[in-house]
């Protein structure tokens, strides 16, 4: 008599595109042998806007306003790197507090956009209150942009040689006291999340990248430094001021969700220095550099990087001579850091999957654009 | 010459360009049969960080650029490889690369440019129904 | 039988004064409803951020009675905020069929509307009515919070005039 072998079936859970807890629409098809993860299929495209084709069809300052709509937390420094890529092109020198003026919007727009990350990553764990007390912080801010830009979210303020528009009377003031209110809420966030026992529970240990893969897999900005690798783009490849400002550059040693959210959440405390040092000495002068009406840069190829929130943000910009970008690449972070969340999810559990994709902390319109 | 420029020259065997940009960034132009491999021996000697692989549509031929960084020397390079349109075909860098997974499926998604030996060469980012190669300069919106 | 025990219509619990009211049931429903909107948690792009800051501290929209729901089981009101593409298009409507009926549709921002600033891409929906009947549409982009509380201030107010359909007007055969 045969033996009577017992079969068990693999089981396909889709997550998203209608999701809360996967940052937009992204979808994960994931293999699951009881309640382990054995295998995982990222399907992406479901906010691919064609942004790269749109580009080849309109002028260089036409194009400026899309960048605001790649990665929607952070426009600011997104809006950055296609403006610096036409200034090398064409040699165009920022005035200095020009210079002063963009860090100081990038930075603070860096802790926008960290505080909803720190905020989710408390969210997706279902504790709802860090949320709900990060985004409070956020409406402050938002509201300091739309004091200097015009609009909360979407900001259209770079300009080629310099900015749209000098910062409102009082906006210094209004900086620094949301910089000390902000200093005070710090340790409340720390109290309801990483000192949190059930947080630690879910977060350390869970979707482990070593240092090689980070490398292998081309990962970059918080999860790069989780996994211990010290490399920010705005130590290594100084670009505008930085190289005059006092920072750190925060790495964390074991790769986990929780070493990538420390990340997020010790770089608020740097920006929080770095704006303190701008506010202590921005210099008064022009704020944009004179450049010919028509932005025609001169044919070549240029390759621009900013630190984005994510991760390393580039422009491959081609230009042929003309008032139209030949080919506009953008290098998306959060699409590269994606990349490697099939590795690091196999043998966990779906609310594991959760808690590393929410430390991960993906934008979907710039992984797809 | 700089003693990276001579590092890179002895490991693939011809003198980059340096570009107009900084000293530091090169460029190399090579045949699209020795792409993968001299990528592979940048990565031996430094250019360990793959930031970018993407394609430049020409008139009649596609370039596929490739972007290797040394985090250590603060240097990167580009490599350059010219198609042709009638065959749009190269070997893959992902069996030797992870990194370049998903770059090259886009390229594919979006130039029809075949990578051989990709183990998934699949469109990832337009629809599922799409069959056309939209950032190819011919391609015309039509609805 | 629960109508006649309710202390509003027994004469013997309630004191004969100002208690009994008299209302017609689709005023009563539609009430009901716009009263208790629950959207569900559906968003693409930029306009889901301005949608979250909606129903945080400052706008904080639940004191409307409207809470995200996860699921479309459960909801109302759909808010579609954000880009639709192609690819998104099926999960859409598939999402969109699946809450039960009556159910409201809102779009939020220029690309739900019309495409916005995506209107030329190959990939893009040219607005969500294209592929599902839409009540309110909001501009901007992203429109601030206040123009989505308004928005969904006026759907209350659809919800009260068009009473006499139940909620049914987007039944199709």
């Amino acid at each position: 008599m045969e033996e009577e072998k017992i079969c068990t079936d693999t089981l396909t859970v889709n997550i998203g595109p209608q999701h809360p807890a996967t940052h937009g629409v992204f979808r994960a098809q994931i293999e699951l042998d009881g309640e382990v993860v054995i295998g995982c299929t990222p399907i992406l495209g479901y906010l691919h806007r064609g942004i790269e084709k749109l580009a080849e069809n309109l002028t260089y300052p036409q194009f400026i306003p899309y960048l605001d709509r790649l990665d929607y937390l952070a426009g600011f420094l997104n809006e950055y790197p296609f403006v610096a890529a036409v200034e090398k092109l064409m040699g165009i020198e920022v005035p200095e507090r020009a210079s002063y003026l963009r860090v100081l919007m990038m930075e603070l727009n860096r802790i926008a956009a960290h505080l909803v990350n720190v905020g989710a990553q408390g969210l997706d764990l279902a504790s709802m209150t860090p949320m709900v007390y990060t985004m409070r912080e956020r409406e402050y801010l938002l509201e300091l942009f739309a004091a200097v830009a015009g609009s909360r979210m979407t900001f259209n303020w770079m300009r080629f040689g310099g900015v749209k528009n000098d910062i409102p009377e009082g906006f210094l003031a209004r900086v620094d006291n949301f910089i000390h209110y902000l200093k005070d809420r710090m340790p409340e966030y720390a109290a309801m999340l990483q000192k949190n026992e059930i947080f630690m529970a879910r977060t350390k240990g869970i979707g482990i990248l070593s240092a090689e893969d980070a490398i292998n897999f081309g990962c970059s900005g918080p999860v790069l430094r989780g996994s211990g690798i010290a490399r920010d783009i705005r130590m290594d490849e100084s670009y505008e001021i930085y190289n005059k400002l006092e920072f750190k550059v925060i790495s964390k040693k074991n790769g986990d969700s929780y070493d990538r959210y420390m990340v997020r959440f010790d770089e608020i405390w740097q920006s929080i220095h770095i704006i303190e040092q701008i506010l202590a000495r921005l210099p008064e002068g022009e704020i944009r550099a004179k450049v010919p009406k028509i932005i025609k840069p001169p044919a070549g190829e240029v390759y621009a990087r900013v630190e984005a929130p994510i991760g390393e943000l580039g422009i491959y910009l081609v230009s042929d001579g003309t008032a139209k970008p030949w080919k506009v690449k953008i290098r998306a972070p959060s699409f590269s850091n994606l990349m490697m969340l099939p590795t690091v999810i196999n043998g966990l559990s779906i609310p594991d999957v959760i808690a590393t994709l929410a430390s991960i902390a993906p934008t979907m319109g710039e992984a797809d654009r | 010459m700089s003693e990276l420029k001579k590092i890179i020259s002895d490991a693939i065997g011809m003198e980059p360009i340096e570009t107009e940009e900084s000293d530091s960034v090169f460029k190399v132009e090579v045949a699209k049969e020795k792409a993968v491999d001299t990528i592979l021996k940048l990565k031996d000697i430094g250019f360990s960080y793959l930031t970018m692989l993407t394609a430049v549509c020409r008139e009649d031929d596609f370039d596929v650029v490739y972007m290797l960084d040394n985090w250590k020397h603060k240097s990167r390079i580009w490599i350059y490889t010219r198609i042709l349109k009638a065959s749009p075909n190269i070997q893959s860098l992902t069996p030797h690369w992870v990194a370049a997974d998903w770059l090259e499926r886009e390229v594919y998604d979006m130039y029809g440019i075949e990578f051989e030996d990709h183990p998934n060469m699949t469109r990832i980012l337009t629809p599922f129904d799409f069959t056309k190669f939209p950032l190819r300069k011919d391609f015309k919106e039509t609805d | 039988m629960g109508l006649k025990e309710s202390r509003f219509l027994d004469p013997a619990l309630s004191d004969g004064k100002g208690s009994v009211f008299l209302t017609s049931l689709d005023w009563l429903l539609a009430w009901g409803r716009k009263n208790s909107m629950w959207p569900l948690t559906y968003a693409t792009a930029c306009c889901a951020f301005e949608m979250i800051h909606a129903w945080m501290p400052r706008y904080d929209f639940d004191r409307h009675g409207c809470f995200f729901r996860p699921t479309p089981r459960q909801c109302d009101v759909m808010i579609v905020a954000g880009t639709i593409t192609k690819k998104m298009a099926e999960p859409t409507k598939l999402l969109y069929e699946q809450i039960p009926n009556p159910k409201w549709v809102v779009a939020m921002g220029a690309c739900a509307c019309s495409g916005g600033p995506f209107v030329d891409s190959y990939s893009v929906v040219k607005g969500v009515d294209k592929i599902i009947p839409v009540d309110v549409y909001v501009p901007g982009c992203p429109p601030r919070p206040e123009a989505l509380q308004f928005a969904m201030l006026q759907l209350e107010e659809k919800i009260m005039k068009t009473r006499k359909n139940l909620g049914r007007n987007h039944v199709r055969a």
